[in-house]
């Protein structure tokens, strides 16, 4: 508000401020302090009255008040600044030294003293003779009558403000009295002086500028009066107590006040003779004439700034500090809500996932809040959310947050009690429907769709009830019932329905109630009766009923259960089908038991051909990306895409769980893929290859006796004779088909027929993909090395017959130099874990 | 014809756009221009926000006596987007 360091307050209105708060002399005019000495003042001063005041007509030039013949000099000072005090300066002492929030040291004390009696003597202007007072304050003749009393002026006001005795007052007034004598003969000399060398300027000056002389130069009692209305019309609201009239009209003055030096300069370089040049006399005169205007403007601009300092001061301090908190109250109160996770969903996970962030990323993570949560809550299952704070300032923010907390609560218990105590039943209605909730935080719904599909599970019974139109997709062979398999906006729609099951799960999850005392101790050390216990295990177990229940719904909602058959790809499997069905299955897995992760994983492992990832697999290709049109690259990204979420949230999950299981359950699932997959087909795709992988490294694993969490037994002998027969038919499965299983060899194949050469220099050109293609060729790699570590005797000969050619190309596309050295590296890692494993080594190979 | 335990859970007209949630979704909007992107939320009022966004700007070239001198059409893309709903004429899945 103040622009560099301008101190924008009104010299005036700021003395009072400084009163209330300094204790300078100057200020405390009529206040006990100086109540004595104006006493003494008087008492001794008495004498001189008359002479001081007598019959003389009293100018204006007397300027510690404008006080009637008559009076003393005590009274008037005393009474004076007690008006003032009384008046709009006090109105605006504090308020606005707080409005713009600068140091009340600043202002100087100074300015005040000698601009405090000048407003006053103006203010008075409207019952004095105008003409002598111009004589003081307007005049600009530097005439030295008026330079001597100016200075007297001067030294006159500090020397009454440090309270000075009878006797130097005595003085000053007589060298006053002195000056006033003298005063009347050399204003009007110079007004007259004045006025002829106007009327000689005035045929050359433009007459605008003339009669902006004559009022801003030498004021005219008329000019100042018509000034005054106007001033009281801009401040109506103030102007209608006298007082505060008075106290206004001698502000406008104030922002007069600097034009004053700029006239009183003007004049002495009309004066006649100085300037016998009309041209530099016009040229003087256009200054002028510009300068008055620009004062003007910035006066004008003065003027508004007060207006509306004056016009917001109104306001200030009339709430107090307990009015606000009221209101942030109310405001606060509105932000209650039964469901505060809900209802904050995004701030909530946005908290979650930087306080994640922050953890991982090692910085010590802020407590979320005073309750160690994101939630404040107010009352039992109801709160308000909040985010994760920023670490700085965490202890002023917890203090607020709590005593926030206390308000917040009070209030929203006040609404609950009096919504109970109020004796509106029989007048509820009276109205029309009446809401509880403002509509600002519950608006009306512009539609009135009521979503009756929500949470409602429509599963039909499956036994008898055969839809006629369907066609089976897979034959009737099978005997079971058979349906089409689900579009994909049904797959969509029944996404979101999952998310919104996943949800509520997740709600309910997070209001769980504490947990019930164990024992007596216990008990009495939390402080509670029994009565209260037997409530808390009661409301554990219907918390834990509603988990339950809504974990059974979402179990229904993704079909595990329907049967195998019943269409092609399974409901389950096409729901993985989008990402979002990806992300669906790492959230639900959580919060199923053992028992349905497995049949999850299960039904996942037999359909495991009808998944899109599998079904829609790319081949591998030669072609470099640069040759594609934008929507082929754009769908092999897709299709990169998809495969990467699909591992992350399927697979791995998948992996996750399988490693929970023992031995004989390894082999029942390598028994189960063997049955149901054609293996070329799905270990061609990433996926399927990392899965039977994986299974195949947690047989190894557990067949060499390891024992872990989940298996706390070594596996019985039947176990290993299991798990070594599906190995024996996987692996012969395997075999014929291993080497074409390379993506290298596909994508060679596809470009130059199955019986291209291994030995012709078939390379991607692109340095890139051809790293990719190595690095996936590394996982095919990993497959044999897992098959060659459990095969036993000719399997694992004839392991090596069927990648001979493979291992030899591989090999000598490294050392010749087919490829870039860092695909031949790739390339080399890859054969030498495979022959690691069988005890050889690259180099056995030159 | 639909599978009988998949209800059909449109109930407005938005419904169908919440099955596009997390999808890639053709958006028509005002000024000639159009949107590709992957839907990631949108509001009663069609405001939207999409991710990977390729926006494509139809221009015509007009001469100076008025006469249309073919289309030109700008691209830009965008990790990140909103979209003000009062520019959204129309919403689509993916054309494949």
């Amino acid at each position: 508000m103040s622009f560099f360091g301008f101190d924008p307050v009104l010299p005036e209105r700021r003395a009072p401020a400084q009163a209330a708060d300094e204790d300078i002399a100057v200020y405390t005019w009529g206040t006990e302090e100086y109540g004595d000495l104006g006493g003494q003042l008087v008492e001794g001063g008495d004498e001189a009255n008359d002479e001081t005041f007598g019959d003389l007509t009293i100018g204006g030039d007397f300027q510690f008040a404008n006080h009637a013949p008559g009076q003393t000099l005590a009274s008037t000072t005393v009474n004076k600044p007690k008006k003032k005090k009384a008046t709009g300066g006090d109105l605006f002492a504090s308020t606005e030294a707080d409005f713009f929030g600068f140091s009340k040291k600043s202002t100087k004390p100074k300015t005040n003293i000698s601009q405090k009696p000048s407003s006053v003597v103006i203010s008075s202007s409207s019952t004095k003779p105008p003409t002598q007072q111009q004589g003081l304050w307007s005049t600009p003749a530097p005439s030295a009558a008026f330079q001597a009393a100016a200075s007297q002026v001067a030294s006159s006001q500090p020397a009454a403000s440090a309270l000075p005795a009878a006797r130097t007052l005595a003085e000053i007034e007589q060298e006053l009295l002195a000056n006033r004598a003298r005063q009347p003969m050399t204003l009007e000399e110079i007004e007259s002086e004045m006025r002829r060398n106007l009327t000689v300027d005035a045929p050359q000056v433009p007459s605008g500028v003339a009669q902006g002389q004559v009022q801003d130069g030498f004021p005219q009692p008329q000019g100042y009066q018509a000034q005054f209305p106007a001033v009281g019309r801009t401040f109506p609201a103030l102007g209608g107590q006298a007082q505060n009239a008075q106290g206004m009209f001698g502000q406008p003055m104030q922002m007069q006040q600097p034009m004053y030096p700029l006239d009183s300069r003007g004049p002495p370089g009309l004066a006649p003779g100085t300037t016998a040049n009309p041209t530099s006399r016009e040229r003087m005169n256009a200054e002028l004439e510009q300068k008055i205007r620009e004062t003007e403007v910035a006066e004008g601009k003065r003027r508004r700034k007060a207006e509306k300092i004056a016009g917001m001061a109104r306001y200030n301090g009339i709430m107090t500090q307990g009015d606000k908190e009221f209101i942030t109250r109310i405001q606060l109160s509105q932000l209650v809500t039964d469901d505060p996770y809900a209802s904050d969903f995004y701030a909530q996970v946005y908290s979650a996932l930087a306080h994640q962030r922050r953890t991982a990323a090692g910085q010590p993570a802020p407590a979320p809040g005073p309750t160690g949560a994101t939630v404040l809550p107010v009352t039992s299952g109801r709160g308000l959310g909040v985010g994760v704070s920023r670490s700085t300032g965490r202890k002023l923010r917890d203090n607020a947050m709590q005593r926030m907390t206390m308000q917040v609560k009070r209030i929203v218990e006040n609404a609950q009690q009096r919504q109970k105590s109020a004796p509106t039943a029989t007048l509820q209605g009276a109205l029309g429907k009446n809401k509880l909730r403002p509509t600002a935080t519950a608006p009306r719904p512009a539609l009135q769709v009521t979503s009756s599909s929500r949470n409602t599970v429509n599963q039909v019974p499956k036994t008898g009830e055969q839809p006629s139109a369907i066609t089976s997709v897979l034959g009737a062979a099978t005997g079971t019932t058979q349906r089409q398999p689900l579009t994909r906006k049904q797959v969509l729609g029944r996404l979101e329905e999952l998310f919104e099951a996943v949800l509520e799960v997740e709600q309910i999850r997070r209001t769980q109630p504490p947990l019930p005392p164990q024992n007596e101790e216990q008990m009495q050390r939390m402080g509670m009766t029994p009565v209260e216990v037997e409530q808390l295990i009661k409301r554990g177990q219907e918390w834990s009923q509603a988990v339950q229940g809504a974990v059974d719904t979402l179990w229904r909602k993704l079909m595990v259960q329907e049967p195998l058959e019943i269409s092609n790809p399974h409901p389950f499997i096409a729901l993985l089908g989008p990402i979002k069905g990806h992300r669906i299955f790492s959230r639900v897995i959580r919060h199923f038991d053992h028992a349905r992760n497995l049949t999850m994983v299960i039904l996942l492992l037999a359909c495991f051909p009808q998944l899109d990832v599998v079904r829609n697999a790319p081949s591998p290709t030669l072609t470099t990306s640069a040759l594609l049109s934008a929507p082929e690259l754009a769908a092999r990204q897709q299709k990169e895409r998809e495969f990467e979420s699909f591992s992350n949230n399927v697979i791995n999950i998948m992996i996750g769980v399988i490693n929970q299981h023992d031995l004989k359950m390894i082999a029942g699932m390598v028994n189960l893929c063997l049955e149901r997959w054609d293996m070329k087909t799905v270990l061609s795709t990433r996926p399927g290859l990392a899965l039977i992988t994986s299974l195949l490294a947690r047989g190894t694993i557990l067949q060499q006796g390891a024992t872990d969490a989940a298996n706390p037994t070594p596996p019985s002998a039947a176990d290993i004779q299991q798990w070594d027969q599906a190995f024996m038919t996987l692996l012969h499965t395997l075999l014929p088909i291993l080497s074409s299983l390379f993506p290298s060899t596909r994508a060679q194949a596809t470009a130059f027929g199955p019986n291209a050469s291994f030995e012709a220099q078939m390379e991607t050109r692109d340095e890139y993909e051809g790293i990719k293609m190595d690095v996936l060729d590394g996982e095919v790699w990993g497959l044999c090395t897992m098959l060659a570590a459990q095969a036993t005797g000719d399997d694992t000969t004839f392991l090596v017959l069927n990648l001979r050619d493979k291992i030899r190309y591989t090999f000598n596309s490294a050392k010749h130099g087919w490829v870039s050295p860092q695909r031949g590296e790739i390339r080399l890692k890859n054969v030498d874990a495979f022959l690691g494993v069988l005890g050889m080594n690259v180099s056995m190979l030159n | 014809m639909d599978g009988p335990d998949i209800p059909t859970s449109v109930n407005e007209p938005l419904d169908l756009v919440k099955l596009s949630l997390s999808e890639r979704v053709f958006v028509k909007l005002r000024g000639d221009r159009t949107l590709q992107g992957v839907l990631h939320a949108y509001d009663a009022h069609m405001n939207l926000v999409l991710s990977e966004v390729e926006e494509t700007v139809s221009i015509i070239d007009v001469s100076e006596d008025g006469v249309a001198q073919g289309v030109r059409t700008a691209k830009r893309n965008m990790d990140m987007l909103f979209v003000r709903g009062d520019a959204v004429i129309m919403i689509a899945p993916p054309s494949s």
